[in-house]
């Protein structure tokens, strides 16, 4: 980005791209918001992307809920660039303060989704290799399993126990004591 | 690197139609009557371990199902070291991450017997003795129940029976891991031991309180703060094999050299009511060799004469100097945070998916660990390590000193 002249730089943060979901939805979305994605980004450098970029993995649902966290923190990246030259140390600590106060507030909003939305968007942020949103949600499950027994965890998760007995002995065998 | 580990369309093969292409490593096609999370691919699996900063929530989520079973399995060894635990007692072992909770069982093998006493403890071992020493030293990793005799600390200890000996802290260093070969047997490591010997004969005794391993030379600190280094040569054939010896002892620093404006703070310090506890530390951190002063509250009702530790002082070895080194002051960690104990003190790497532990913080134990806490460098202030820890202290029916341990594990 910094290479670029500020005139491209314009030019490029005015450019639409349309996305296409699996079920054939279009979205509408700025250069800088789709590049968050470095699949895209990708394909954009590749010159591929006229006439749309096909997602055949992403739902309608899935997408415009990638593309409303990709928005957001696109946003939040060029605020933040841009005021680093034109305010006072002071004033940029606090703005950049407020950013990020706005932003955890954003995330925290945007993963109150249930388990099955949680995991199309693990695997929509991996498709799309977008390491934010995949940090953001694989924490999530993280957060969500601390502390808990592996039958909480199961039932959570809807998860069939399926080890052999065995296997399971062999579990206990070797650390036993995480179950206790 | 996740995509090009797992092309995508292999990771929506799982996603989208689990009963359709579901390659099992194990041969054949899964059975398919749980949520689609059992299928999560084995590489996001891997990202969410990495946010479990507690070894028990890792082993748990490994004892999920078949398939999280194996992700969770090809992950052990890459993942970054979790959290520390805390050694009370026999037994007792306490996960100081997700708030504590109560003290796990953990067995220490069957060498090390009901007499065998813990003396502190270095990364992922904890070391015992019987009869003070002479009945025999260990090395124990409570994880795997794992021992190692330590013979000739045992042999050594059983010969000066003069003496009343007294283990005080032992530190370790380990040989370089052979390049590429993670799977060969662990070299045993080399073992210094700091011994307390009552009675003392010699009148050019240096009085050393605490020693630590610096870029694989052994330190020493005095009892009046000065660095020394003690000088460990190969063993001769002779006397006994090729355990190195001590070649000798030299001072490296002077007394602290007080920087502008830190004799003020001694005198805030004296005002606030707090003093230093006398009991100076020494911890390799990152590049650098640290000395941690704590200061106590003054209290004159507390029975041991110490009240609870409520500020450290972070010195740093400054090398710069051609032939001696001095102390200087060190405001942060560097991004790093510091487990202390009379017993056991290491310093990890903290953020960035690395131990779940807090940039420049201290998390310290005494001896008993009902003084304990997280000493956070910026703020000068300490929280509870545990909510809890008088409660998870009563509940200890064998305990011993409470020392650090490093797990060690991959299942």
């Amino acid at each position: 980005m910094a290479s670029a002249g500020s005139g491209d730089e314009k030019a490029a943060a005015a450019a639409m791209i349309t996305l296409i979901s699996s079920d054939n939805e279009k979205f509408e979305v700025t250069e800088a918001t789709a590049t968050l994605s470095q699949t895209i980004r990708h394909m954009i450098e590749d010159g591929c992307t006229d006439g749309g970029v096909p997602l055949p993995n992403v739902t309608s649902k899935i997408l415009a809920r990638v593309i409303e966290y990709c928005k957001k923190h696109a946003t939040a990246a060029a605020g933040e660039e841009g005021s680093s030259s034109s305010f006072s140390d002071a004033a940029f600590l606090e703005v950049d303060r407020a950013f990020l106060e706005e932003l955890e507030e954003f995330d925290d909003a945007f993963l109150e989704v249930d388990r099955a939305t949680l995991f199309d968007l693990i695997l929509a942020a991996n498709y799309l290799d977008i390491k934010g949103l995949l940090n953001l949600t694989c924490q999530k499950v993280a957060d969500s399993v601390k502390g808990k027994t592996p039958e909480q965890i199961r039932e959570m998760y809807n998860i069939v126990n399926d080890l052999t007995p065995e296997e399971e002995a062999e579990i206990r065998r070797e650390t036993q004591w995480a179950f206790e | 690197m996740l995509r090009a580990a797992l092309p995508p369309c292999f990771v929506w093969g799982l996603g989208k139609q689990k009963q359709s292409l579901c390659p099992n490593p194990n041969g054949g096609v899964q059975a398919c009557a749980s949520s689609r999370w059992s299928d999560l691919p084995p590489e996001l699996l891997g990202l969410v371990l990495t946010c479990l900063h507690s070894l028990t929530d890792r082993v748990r989520a490994g004892a999920i199902c078949r398939p999280w079973r194996s992700a969770a399995r090809l992950h052990y060894p890459n993942l970054p070291p979790p959290m520390p635990w805390l050694a009370l007692g026999d037994e007792a072992y306490l996960d100081v991450v997700n708030g504590g909770g109560a003290a796990r069982k953990l067995s220490l093998g069957s060498a090390p017997d009901d007499n065998a006493r813990c003396h502190g403890s270095a990364d992922h071992l904890i070391f015992l003795t019987r009869d003070g020493g002479a009945g025999g030293c260990f090395l124990a990793d409570p994880f795997t129940g794992a021992v190692l005799p330590v013979a000739d600390l045992a042999s050594f200890i059983k010969q000066q029976t003069r003496h009343n000996l007294h283990v005080l802290k032992v530190v370790l260093l380990w040989p370089p891991r052979p390049h590429g070969g993670g799977s060969s047997p662990e070299q045993p490591p080399l073992v210094a031991a700091l011994i307390k010997n009552i009675t003392n004969e010699h009148k050019t005794t240096i009085f050393v309180t605490y020693v630590a391993f610096f870029n694989g030379n052994l330190y020493a600190l005095s009892t009046n703060d000065q660095l020394l280094i003690i000088g460990l040569g190969e063993g001769s054939a002779a006397a006994g094999g090729s355990n190195p010896t001590i070649t000798g002892v030299k001072y490296v620093t002077e007394e602290i050299e007080e920087e502008d404006g830190t004799g003020d703070d001694d005198f805030d310090y004296f005002c606030q009511g707090i003093c230093p506890a006398g009991d100076e530390r020494l911890v390799q951190s990152g590049d650098r060799l640290l000395m941690l002063r704590r200061w106590v509250i003054d209290d004159v009702t507390s029975s041991s004469g110490d009240g609870d530790t409520s500020i450290f002082d972070v010195y740093e070895a400054d090398f710069d100097g051609a032939s001696s080194c001095r102390w200087k002051t060190a405001s942060s960690l560097r991004g790093r945070a510091l487990f202390l104990g009379p017993y056991c003190s290491k310093s990890v790497r903290v953020g960035d998916g690395h131990c779940g532990a807090l940039e420049d913080c201290i998390y310290f134990v005494q001896h008993d660990a009902s003084d304990s806490g997280i000493y956070d460098m910026e703020y000068c202030r300490v929280r509870p390590l545990v909510p809890n820890i008088e409660e998870v202290l009563l509940q200890v029916q064998r305990p011993w000193i409470s020392t650090w341990i490093f797990p060690h594990l991959s299942p």
